[in-house]
């Protein structure tokens, strides 16, 4: 009886984690078939794609069913971690069906470029599901070494590996910060769970040391999130990164770490201190952002910006805190992976063999590409904020939450009123480098330009569904919002 | 006729000029043909006409007041309610006349990418449209918010010279005073659902919120409120985004800019910012009327002493939108009776004006009035409505502009004299700019020489409807005025003296 019992519990955890193990699972077939397979690139490609796709079905169908379970001691398959899932899955199925296209344009093509893909996509999917420091890191790392050798995937050129060593030497630290911080934490409380930790901050029980954790722990997450002051290294990486790794690096890796952060401070009312630590960092990113990317001629290292600014953005909800303010991050976090996404696939459709698409390569791009400048145009709409797009709807519920709409403290009052006329003026200033690049697209009418590919079908497919999605939210906001609302109690 | 009874009712309105701006975009496709670009252009204006119709049906049919209210967003508290009211009603019958000039004034001067052009007018059109009829505040920002895309690509795509900086000199003003009204409605909602445990955007519900917040609050959100509405206006100071974005535009965006975008600021002071919060706007008033006595003398000034007559025109409308400002703020009946005679007198003279310029620019290839003179007699049909519409600007009585601006005058000699002694001032300068124009493009001898075909019959049409509306309001406002005895009663109470 017993046997049955824990045979039965046990495939209820393998319900709730379906996930996770369908991942795993497929970037070890991956592994093999890059090993074994006769084409290895196709093949690595096709099981890569279906793997991911696998996994969402999965977390719709057998996951969903199965929340809120507890699975092992270290990870939480609840309302949190399915939507950090989701925005990671999506995001990654969109830059694998890119990714194909993309590189079979390019010299040097390997399959372990799949391989390394699904193994991050299964750290981030571990650490949105974290619920205790050791799954944290675990996830992390996981998500950080596959990134390290996605960024410098092409050894050949130099600018690649110029990125992965920044990458790799400022992550490494961002990871010791984190560690260290972990340590201290655990001495403190004598506890990984990270609830307990986030009580014991709440109750502003423990010692000096105690916070010098935390801030360590938030200097880690500051890093990977490249939250200013800590944000250096994203104009670097993103340029020097193929525009599929960019998309990765600035989509599923922040959406994940920002999963714990909405998990650890949701449930709490803030102290003054931790709330103004937090509007300053996100004061400072929407500015220091948005400064880098109107002086940035360069797309990619213009998408770098613009995301360190968005990150800005998204703090002001997780400074406003309550259900309302996860609410609202959660729903920011969905709207900013989407257009990320949309201007990155984008950039990846019209990159040529040599090089990615810079600027040029946008100017005239609505008569030559008709559907991949509409897709780039709801996305630069969408960072920006206007209606008709995702990004219009969680800006307002961004502001909404600064403005205290959930449960306001007094202490909050005076820094979130900053932070939400911050947040207007930046993301007013903001259109200007949105909408430089945007009024390119539809400027002159070039012939065919040199070594422009063509369209490829998945990839296209993947272009349409990612622009519709983001009209869609856009118009109709209401079911997603919900969904995340009530998810996000669960 | 009763707007209630037919399927989606009020929200023909923003359907119908969506839809055919739809229908523009399939119709015209990727061809050049002439007939496929035809049937683009004519799909929008079927558009703007029907609106027009509409507009006109529901006016004369008494169908005022009107609701529609269909579900949206229900976990926010929003819904995509609309309501037609005797201030809202005017105003859409403006829009889609100046629709329709719109489009029958690019009809030949725009030939680049014409299906994606009326496209973008169309979309402007029901953004326009769905400011004048939202009545639940988050559906008003994002119409409020709609309307700027579209217009950012006909004046980047399709305008002058220097198109691509006032495209973006225009969206980023616009959209920091947006944001930050954005903020004030956010603010809004969070008191009124921490007040009553309510939550939600209806107007209806928010109206008596404000005088139970503090007065620092109340003011703050007024504040982020007239922010919004003030750029848009321009109100004096906020107004650097509008002589570039008037020039630059072309001729159907110069006419939607000025005839509807600046009236959104106008309808948006008497809808929202004042009847929202009576208190803190009573407070700020006489500073709010000073700012607009200082627009109408700096405009005036500033058009005084501009060679371009498109860039002349653009700063006349900043002097007229200050007297909006001035009798919005008066916070009597015949101040707010005297901004909706100004606002859509203002609209259709401008709008009017703007098509004049880009028939005479199409023709002679320039806007300097230096390069003109004596075109009165080498044109005479544009001579005639250029001097009619000199007259329009200067507010000669029979105009509309004469009404608007001497009720606006009266209601500011009773909230404040001294103001309304500084904005009769504007009026000397408005005789002494619209004459100068007139004089120089019209009269003396020819600068160039040239032979200048006169107006068409569509362009001749077009201005003469026009004229004749000015007229009308001109003439006989009473109509107008009995429409807008009709508006909600929160607007009328929140400007009760």
């Amino acid at each position: 009886m017993n046997f049955y019992l824990s045979l039965a519990s046990g495939l209820d955890d393998a319900f709730a984690a379906a996930p996770l193990i369908v991942l795993a699972a497929s970037a070890l077939a991956t592994l093999a078939a890059v090993s074994f397979a006769k084409r290895k690139v196709a093949a690595a490609y096709a099981l890569c794609a279906i793997g991911l796709a696998a996994a969402l079905v999965s977390s719709f169908a057998l996951s969903l069913k199965m929340l809120p379970r507890q699975v092992g001691g270290a990870l939480s398959m609840d309302g949190l971690s399915f939507i950090g899932t989701a925005i990671v899955l999506v995001s990654a199925l969109a830059i694998a069906l890119a990714s194909g296209p993309y590189l079979s344009r390019r010299e040097g093509e390997r399959g372990e470029y799949y391989v390394l893909l699904l193994f991050a996509t299964l750290g981030a999917s571990v650490l949105a599901a974290s619920s205790s420091l050791a799954s944290l890191f675990l996830g992390l790392e996981l998500l950080s070494v596959s990134l390290y050798a996605l960024v410098g995937y092409r050894r050949e050129r130099p600018e690649g590996s110029k990125a992965a060593f920044t990458y790799l030497i400022l992550a490494s630290v961002a990871s010791a910060f984190l560690l260290f911080g972990m340590a201290l934490a655990y001495y403190q409380t004598g506890s990984l769970e990270l609830s307990s930790i986030a009580r014991a901050a709440a109750e502003g029980s423990g010692g000096p040391l105690f916070a010098a954790g935390l801030a360590m722990m938030g200097v880690g997450f500051a890093f990977k999130l490249a939250v200013a002051p800590f944000h250096m290294w994203a104009p670097e990486v993103y340029e020097g990164a193929s525009a599929p790794v960019a998309a990765l690096i600035a989509t599923a890796s922040k959406a994940a770490m920002a999963i714990p952060l909405v998990r650890v401070l949701a449930p709490h009312i803030l102290a003054a201190p931790a709330i103004w630590a937090i509007a300053a960092l996100s004061g400072a990113s929407m500015i220091a952002g948005n400064l880098l990317a109107l002086r940035e001629e360069r797309v990619k290292r213009m998408l770098a910006g613009s995301s360190i600014a968005q990150l800005g953005y998204l703090l002001v909800a997780l400074a406003a805190g309550g259900s309302n303010g996860a609410t609202a991050a959660l729903f920011y976090l969905a709207a900013y992976s989407l257009s990320t996404l949309g201007a990155f696939a984008c950039i990846a459709a019209i990159s040529s063999a040599q090089a990615d698409a810079g600027r040029e390569n946008f100017r005239g791009l609505a008569s030559r590409r008709p559907l991949v400048a509409a897709v780039m145009t709801a996305s630069l709409l969408s960072l920006a904020g206007m209606p008709l797009t995702a990004g219009f709807i969680g800006k307002f519920m961004l502001i909404s939450s600064g403005m205290g709409s959930g449960v306001p403290s007094a202490a909050s009052i005076l820094p979130m009123r900053i932070l939400v006329v911050l947040l207007a003026l930046n993301s007013a200033a903001s259109l200007f480098y949105y909408l430089r690049l945007l009024s390119l697209m539809y400027r002159g009418r070039e012939p065919e330009a040199q070594g422009e590919p063509r369209a490829a079908v998945l990839a296209g497919a993947a272009l349409a569904l990612i622009g519709l999605g983001i009209l869609a939210i856009g118009i109709v906001p209401g079911p997603l919002m919900e969904a995340i609302s009530s998810l996000a109690g669960r | 006729m009763n707007l209630q009874a037919i399927p989606l009712g009020l929200a023909l309105f923003i359907v119908i000029p969506l839809a055919c701006g739809l229908a523009s975009l399939v119709l015209g496709g990727r061809s050049s043909a002439p007939g496929r670009l035809a049937a683009a252009r004519a799909a929008t204006l079927a558009g703007s006409l029907a609106c027009l119709l509409l507009a006109a049906a529901a006016w004369l049919g008494g169908a005022v007041p009107a609701r529609l209210e269909l579900a949206w967003i229900p976990s926010m508290g929003s819904s995509f309610s609309l309501s037609l009211d005797g201030l809202s009603l005017p105003f859409l019958a403006l829009s889609g006349l100046l629709g329709a000039a719109a489009v029958l004034a690019s009809w030949k001067g725009i030939g680049e990418r014409v299906p994606s052009f009326h496209f973008c007018l169309s979309l402007t059109l029901a953004g326009i449209n769905g400011v004048f009829l939202a009545s639940d505040l988050f559906l008003f920002a994002f119409m409020w918010e709609l309307m700027l895309v579209p217009m950012f690509f006909v004046i980047d795509i399709w305008g002058h010279e220097g198109r691509h900086r006032a495209a973006v000199k225009f969206f980023i003003f616009t959209q920091a005073g947006g944001l930050l009204m954005i903020a004030a409605i956010a603010g809004l909602y969070a008191a009124h659902g921490a007040a009553t445990g309510e939550y939600t955007f209806a107007y209806d519900r928010l109206l008596g919120t404000a005088g139970g917040l503090g007065q620092t609050l109340q003011f703050l959100l007024m504040l982020g409120f007239f922010a919004g509405f003030a750029v848009k206006l321009p109100a004096f100071g906020l107004h650097a985004w509008l002589p570039d974005a008037h020039t630059e535009a072309p001729t159907a965006g110069s006419i939607l800019l000025a005839g509807l975008l600046l009236k959104t600021g106008g309808y948006g002071l008497l809808r929202f910012a004042i009847p929202l919060f009576p208190d803190a706007a009573r407070a700020f008033a006489p500073v709010a009327m000073w700012i607009g006595a200082a627009g109408i003398l700096y405009g005036g000034l500033m058009a005084l002493g501009q060679s371009d007559m498109k860039r002349l025109v653009a700063y006349s409308s900043v002097s007229h939108l200050g007297f909006v400002l001035v009798g919005a703020y008066s916070l009597n009946e015949a101040g707010r009776n005297g901004v909706v005679i100004q606002m859509l007198s203002h609209g259709l003279s401008t709008g009017a004006l703007f098509m004049l310029i880009g028939s005479l620019q199409d023709r002679i290839g320039t806007r300097e009035l230096g390069r003109m003179g004596g075109l009165a007699r080498a044109a005479p049909r544009m001579g005639a409505f250029g001097l009619a519409l000199t007259l329009a600007l200067l507010g000669l009585p029979g105009m509309g502009n004469f009404v608007g601006e001497l009720l606006v005058l009266f209601g500011a000699f009773k909230a404040e004299a001294a103001v309304a002694v500084a904005a009769g001032l504007g009026l000397i300068l408005a005789m002494a700019y619209a004459l100068r124009m007139f004089q120089l493009a019209f009269h003396g001898e020819a600068k160039e020489k040239r032979s200048v075909a006169d107006l068409s019959a569509i362009e001749t049409g077009t201005l003469a409807l026009l004229l004749a509306a000015l007229l009308w309001i001109g003439l006989y406002p009473r109509p107008v005025l009995a429409l807008l005895s009709l508006a909600l009663p929160g607007i009328a109470g929140g400007t009760a003296p």
